[in-house]
């Protein structure tokens, strides 16, 4: 299943993750009311939004640009009461994936159904797996999306945060300032939720026992 | 679940396809036992596997600092606007500051009969007869903005507008400018007075704006749209869009005086605008050309 991931290296995450802490005197000045310094601390933190919409909405979904203007109006507006108990590019993609998450709890389940159209544009896109594996990578996407938004808020947002955007626990716990011990409850719930509800759709189980056989 | 302890940090690696063959081992053991790690990981593989970087980021990113930096934090009418509005807001402004230049001319030299020509965009042979035949549609259908709120008792359907504002977004980023303005003459006709009728009127200003060969007539109803709005909703989300929509249109009916005025109230009202510095060159340019022709 490994060869399905296409992600950054957790090199360039250091790096990113270096880069953002290096904002910290922007971040001063930006919450002493500085526009140029709010501007450049959106150029810096906005792409690390966009992610966290993305990985939660899919990149192709048409209310991402939306949920990503009205998270950044929101950063700038929680900015007075940021206080470095994370980074700052923590503290904005998890404003990005809390807009994105109640977008998700909104909206209806789709029905899920994956064409040839779909399978044949992804294996252009890659050509190293089956169409079937594509299928059911994105059939998988559909669905756990669709799933994340039946999750307890507080239970999908550590989900998104640890599998998604790859946080550690600790880093979780200093977002959202609540006990480690407490995000670990969270996560366990949230796994336990999801492997039940995974184990509901017949369909996608089978698809999946298809692909490990 | 697994009698040994979740190695996390494993986990948290395996995605990115960083483990050594021994930890790869490792986690294979403990994968075999414990079904929660197996559900982490198949939701890590899943929603890590589609692409988080798009062509076109840096100028949306750049677009939304300007924005979001020039205002005072979320604009007063934002919340009641659907899906769909404030990326038509952004993206309208994308092309106000990036792709429209009106052509700088003399008052005396303006053209007040013919087409006016408001973007040196060159458009393909193709385009052009359906543009303009949109746009003169436009311009001949009166326009809603002084109507009563919600006038005729239509209700207001978020997903609908919300969707259509969307595809008309879509149509005019793909160039297909007729059909962004026939979905916004249809959210103006479905939704008269409505907070989506704002948008769609002003967006419909915008494109007129766009438009090679608008008439002066044509630009003259894009600037009662956006004066009606700015005097409707002094304070919208559409606020700054249309003061700078107003001076644009003024600036392309030569009308030099309510040109330098227009800019200034925009810069007045927002210093950290986009399109500050264009207000500030036209202000300068305009009582320049008027100094030297008085001496």
């Amino acid at each position: 299943v490994l060869k399905l991931i296409h992600g950054a290296s957790r090199g360039q995450a250091g790096r990113a993750q270096r880069a953002v802490d290096d904002l910290a005197p922007l971040v001063r000045d930006a919450q002493k009311g500085s526009r140029d310094a709010i501007r450049q601390l959106i150029v810096a933190v906005a792409p690390g939004i966009l992610k966290a919409v993305r990985r939660i909405m899919g990149a192709s979904d048409p209310d991402v640009e939306d949920i990503v203007i009205e998270a950044t109006y929101g950063f700038v507006s929680a900015l007075p009461r940021f206080q470095n108990d994370c980074s700052i590019g923590h503290f904005a993609a998890r404003i990005g994936a809390h807009g994105a998450l109640k977008v998700v709890r909104t909206r209806k389940a789709r029905p899920v159904t994956v064409g040839v159209d779909d399978v044949e544009g992804a294996a252009s896109a890659s050509p190293e797996p089956s169409p079937l594996e594509q299928m059911v990578a994105r059939r998988e996407r559909l669905v756990l999306r669709d799933l994340l938004g039946t999750l307890p808020e507080s239970q999908a947002e550590a989900l998104v945060l640890h599998v998604a955007l790859g946080y550690t626990v600790d880093e979780i716990a200093a977002a959202i300032a609540v006990p480690v011990n407490t995000v670990r409850g969270r996560l366990q719930s949230a796994k336990t939720a999801l492997r039940f509800r995974v184990s509901q759709d017949g369909e996608l189980k089978e698809m999946l026992s298809e692909v490990e056989s | 679940v697994s009698s040994s302890p979740c190695p996390e940090d494993l986990i948290a690696r395996a995605p990115d396809e960083l483990l050594g063959a021994a930890e790869r081992s490792v986690l294979d053991r403990h994968l075999a036992e414990c079904a929660s790690c197996r559900t982490e990981l198949d939701v890590a593989l899943a929603l890590r596997g589609e692409p988080v970087v798009l062509a076109g980021d840096d100028r949306f990113v750049s677009l939304l600092a300007a924005r979001v930096s020039g205002s005072t934090g979320l604009p007063p009418r934002a919340s009641r606007l659907p899906m769909g509005a404030k990326v038509a807001i952004l993206v309208a402004g994308a092309a106000t500051a990036g792709v429209v230049t009106v052509r700088h001319l003399p008052a005396s030299k303006r053209v007040v009969t013919g087409p006016v020509a408001v973007s040196p965009r060159p458009e393909s042979a193709d385009e052009q007869p359906a543009i303009l035949a949109a746009s003169h549609r436009v311009a001949e259908a009166p326009l809603a903005v002084s109507s009563p709120r919600m006038a005729g008792g239509a209700r207001l359907n978020r997903d609908e507008s919300g969707a259509m504002l969307r595809t008309a977004r879509e149509a005019r980023a793909r160039g297909d400018r007729s059909e962004a303005l026939r979905l916004y003459q249809l959210v103006r006709r479905r939704y008269p007075g409505s907070p989506v009728a704002d948008v769609a009127d002003v967006a419909t200003g915008m494109l007129i704006l766009e438009s090679p060969s608008a008439r002066p007539e044509d630009v003259r109803r894009a600037l009662g749209a956006f004066e009606n709005y700015l005097s409707a909703e002094p304070e919208g989300a559409l606020e700054e869009e249309s003061l700078v929509g107003r001076a644009r249109c003024l600036e392309a009916l030569g009308q030099s005086t309510e040109e330098v005025s227009a800019w200034r109230d925009l810069v007045s009202r927002f210093p950290g605008s986009l399109h500050a510095k264009t207000a500030r060159h036209r202000i300068e340019a305009i009582e320049q050309a008027a100094t030297g022709s008085a001496q």
